[in-house]
């Protein structure tokens, strides 16, 4: 009953880890060995200037999403999805600060970027995954 | 002419700006407890959490956790950026946590009341599944929140001073 909790709830997120981040990662390093290049790829080099609040902000649009679908009560809901919003928000800022940063030349931190990206990430993560399991909960309890 | 004194010298402390990555890291942290105790203990953990609520304790006990948590997240972040707490600030933040357990703690009333006027077969599982995902939202949100506005003053005054 556990692992099928987890599994039927937690999968579409791995989906988010392998394609938004793994897989760009792996192209990278494919591009790199293809071109003869002896740099190895990690993912704060692809990242690094607060891209992961980007990937993470795409992350809150499907929880919003299945939040607004499910028999919550209406407060309920709307308090998760304005938290959630928020924080993809949040999370999105710290990208295009770091890029705006760039663009007009302004004393930027990248270290600061990607560690501020990656904790929102992570966070929004943990939530994402907290979040479906909970709603799949709910879907038990009312079926 | 002798030089000053470096203990007569005024002391510059550097106000201790407070980052949203440092807060998510905190609400992360707290969001993978929270989700382990989910997942590991299906039954009790939200039995407890709702048995809790009925007898009154649990607002008031995440209150205090709240509070205490986000004292310790401004401590850290004011200790590595060698800087100076300001009571004003941690006072704020305490306000803002405490106001926000509060609300949710009156959502958590009108959902209940919700729950128990759509009378179905699975009130009281109905019940508890509302007030599971609540808390775990209030919990979020007392971390979240006095960071978020926090930052958004500081951000404020920053710009109207330069």
């Amino acid at each position: 009953m556990l692992q099928l909790t987890l599994f039927t709830s937690v999968w579409p997120l791995a989906l988010y880890l392998l394609f938004g981040m793994f897989v760009p990662v792996a192209m990278a390093r494919a591009w790199m060995r293809k071109s003869g290049q002896g740099r190895r790829i990690h993912v704060q080099d692809l990242f690094g200037r607060g891209e992961l609040g980007l990937l993470a902000l795409a992350l809150t649009v499907p929880i919003i999403w299945d939040l607004q679908k499910s028999a919550y009560a209406p407060q309920t809901i709307a308090a998760g999805s304005v938290l959630v919003g928020v924080t993809g928000m949040m999370a999105a800022a710290v990208w295009v600060e770091s890029y705006c940063r760039n663009l007009t030349g302004t004393r930027n931190d990248p270290k600061r970027a990607w560690r501020d990206s990656r904790n929102l990430a992570f966070f929004i993560f943990t939530m994402a995954g907290v979040a479906e399991i909970l709603l799949y909960r709910f879907a038990r309890v009312l079926s | 002419m002798s030089a000053p004194a470096p203990a007569l010298a005024k002391v510059r402390y550097v106000a201790c700006k407070v980052r949203m990555g440092d807060a998510a890291a905190l609400a992360g942290l707290l969001s993978l407890c929270f989700g382990v105790f989910v997942l590991l203990f299906p039954r009790w953990f939200p039995h407890f959490i709702t048995e809790s609520w009925q007898y009154g304790t649990l607002v008031p006990v995440l209150t205090f956790f709240s509070v205490a948590l986000n004292a310790a997240m401004y401590l850290r972040i004011a200790h590595k950026q060698l800087a100076r707490p300001e009571p004003l600030a941690s006072g704020f933040m305490a306000l803002l946590t405490v106001g926000t357990v509060m609300g949710f703690g009156f959502l958590l009333e009108s959902v209940a009341l919700h729950a128990q006027l759509q009378a179905g077969p699975n009130t009281q599982a109905r019940i508890t599944e509302e007030v599971l995902a609540l808390i775990y939202f209030a919990l979020i949100g007392a971390v979240l929140v006095p960071h978020f506005v926090i930052r958004f003053t500081q951000n404020l005054f920053q710009r109207s001073e330069s």
